[in-house]
């Protein structure tokens, strides 16, 4: 990872692609994540991108600055539309990109949307503070239409740490920051409200959604006695052996900038701090 | 207006597509006993392989969504209950016995995937206190008593969430018995109907 300081004021543009961490800070920096979204699929993507002239701050984003209104599929029908799914805890909030063939006063045209259940009017989602998101944040996102690629832009965060809450239960969660990390270097034991146990059934769990499923990981802790250092690590069954493996040897279970996971707590609510690593 | 009206109502029904998912089962902190409700069933000290180990299926309750009784014949099931999946005491525990007896877990990637049943669909697991005589079908054992666990309900197969998880939360014994196979149980009434005609036999010519 090749790091530039960059003197206030400058904005610099960075991609930062799946699979890559060439990521470039400083004051102002500017950073563009690229996230290619299959054909018909639901994916978890995650933002780890501030708005603009939010400095170190971490601040709350309405899904039109995340997710921006020109690139993804927009219609007055949201069943023909692009759709985000934001998990409050228990239920699902949707929203869908806008193109308002409704001819409605209100301006909800080309804006991410919501149904008001009183109303049954749709309803900028920018007006509701339940539809804000803030970076460490994951959603899912259905896009309709052919295979494309968006780009997630914005500035890249400053602040020393961020502080993600977890729910005793289910989370969709992701890194605040944008650079591929292992699941070791994101949580470990060290956090406290963790749970670490030798049976997954038992301890903290993590999904990455593939597209078309869930690989799953746990935090153990290694009553199994087992060589190869598996104690206090993610872990996760080799299908082919049946055994635990490390998480950090396989790739796919990398968090990449853009990708978010599920996280399943089996312990009360707890803060999840992560340390900026760059 | 019609086209606006149907706007409303689809997306008061918006809804996640349907996904499969997959189902981790386990007994957790619990355990399967033996029929005396105090030995948890046995992985063969350490052996721990499907072959020595006691068998453990998952079972979908069917649309009556009752543990119907086992029999004997193939994979055990009656009625509308089937076998999706099955596995052994002792699966991806520790090698200690004193940890792994009567317990067992199926984690993703060697849960089970669903892709048939959806949510509100009941399952249990049933656990056999001797091994199965050949793994691979799954064919129960004779001679063995079963238990079945509470019932487990699927809730995650159409939102595309994470796995279900369907883990023990009270332990259970192998307490009951099985029905006998036809052949069996055509001969254990064979039996009894030779003792009938016996005793009246018996009764006639005293």
């Amino acid at each position: 990872m090749q790091i530039h300081r960059m003197t206030a004021g400058l904005l610099l543009a960075v991609t930062v692609v799946y699979g890559q961490s060439n990521v470039v800070y400083g004051p102002n920096v500017i950073g563009v994540i690229k996230v290619d979204l299959p054909a018909n699929q639901m994916q978890i993507i995650a933002p780890s991108l501030n708005p603009l002239n939010s400095g170190s701050n971490n601040p709350t984003m309405t899904l039109d600055q995340v997710l921006g209104t020109n690139q993804l599929t927009a219609f007055y029908d949201p069943l023909n539309a692009d759709n985000v799914f934001l998990w409050n805890g228990t239920d699902y909030l949707s929203a869908w990109l806008a193109d308002d063939g409704w001819d409605d006063p209100g301006g909800v045209d080309w804006k991410w949307v919501y149904y008001d259940p009183s109303s049954g009017m749709p309803v900028p989602c920018a007006d509701n503070p339940a539809y804000d998101i803030k970076v460490g944040q994951g959603l899912w996102l259905l896009h309709r239409n052919t295979a494309t690629t968006i780009y997630l832009s914005g500035e890249i965060p400053q602040a020393a740490v961020i502080t993600n809450k977890l729910a005793a239960g289910m989370t969709m969660a992701a890194n605040p920051y944008p650079v591929t990390r292992t699941l070791d270097q994101l949580i470990g034991p060290s956090i406290t409200g963790t749970t670490a146990y030798y049976d997954p059934l038992n301890a903290d769990n993590v999904f990455l959604w593939t597209g078309s499923g869930y690989l799953s990981a746990w935090l153990a802790d290694d009553g199994w006695g087992d060589p190869g250092g598996l104690d206090w690590k993610w872990l996760y069954y080799d299908p082919v052996s049946g055994a635990p493996a490390l998480c950090a040897t396989n790739s796919l279970f990398n968090l990449k900038p853009g990708q978010g996971l599920w996280y399943k707590a089996r312990g009360s609510t707890f803060n999840w701090p992560i340390a900026r690593p760059y | 207006m019609k086209t606006k009206c149907l706007a409303v109502l689809a997306g008061q029904l918006l809804v996640l597509s349907a996904v499969a998912n997959e189902i981790d089962w386990g007994t957790g902190a619990n355990r399967i006993y033996d029929f005396d409700g105090v030995t948890a069933l046995s992985t063969n000290v350490g052996i721990k392989t499907s072959n020595t180990a006691c068998l453990v299926q998952l079972v979908y309750a069917g649309i009556n969504g009752l543990a119907d009784t086992a029999n004997l014949t193939s994979t055990g099931s009656m009625s509308d209950d089937v076998v999706v999946a099955w596995t052994y005491i002792g699966a991806s525990q520790p090698a200690s016995q004193a940890t792994a007896a009567g317990r067992f877990t199926r984690f993703n990637p060697l849960g089970y995937n669903n892709s048939s049943y959806p949510n509100d669909s009941k399952f249990f697991i049933r656990a056999w206190d001797l091994p199965s005589p050949d793994f691979p079908s799954g064919a129960v054992p004779a001679g063995a008593y079963y238990g079945n666990s509470q019932m487990f309900i699927v809730s995650n197969n159409v939102t595309a969430g994470p796995d279900d998880q369907f883990t023990m939360t009270t332990s259970f014994s192998t307490t009951l018995l099985p029905i006998p196979e036809p052949a069996a149980a055509l001969a254990i009434l064979t039996g009894v109907g030779l003792l009938i005609i016996r005793h009246r036999y018996k009764m006639h010519y005293r």
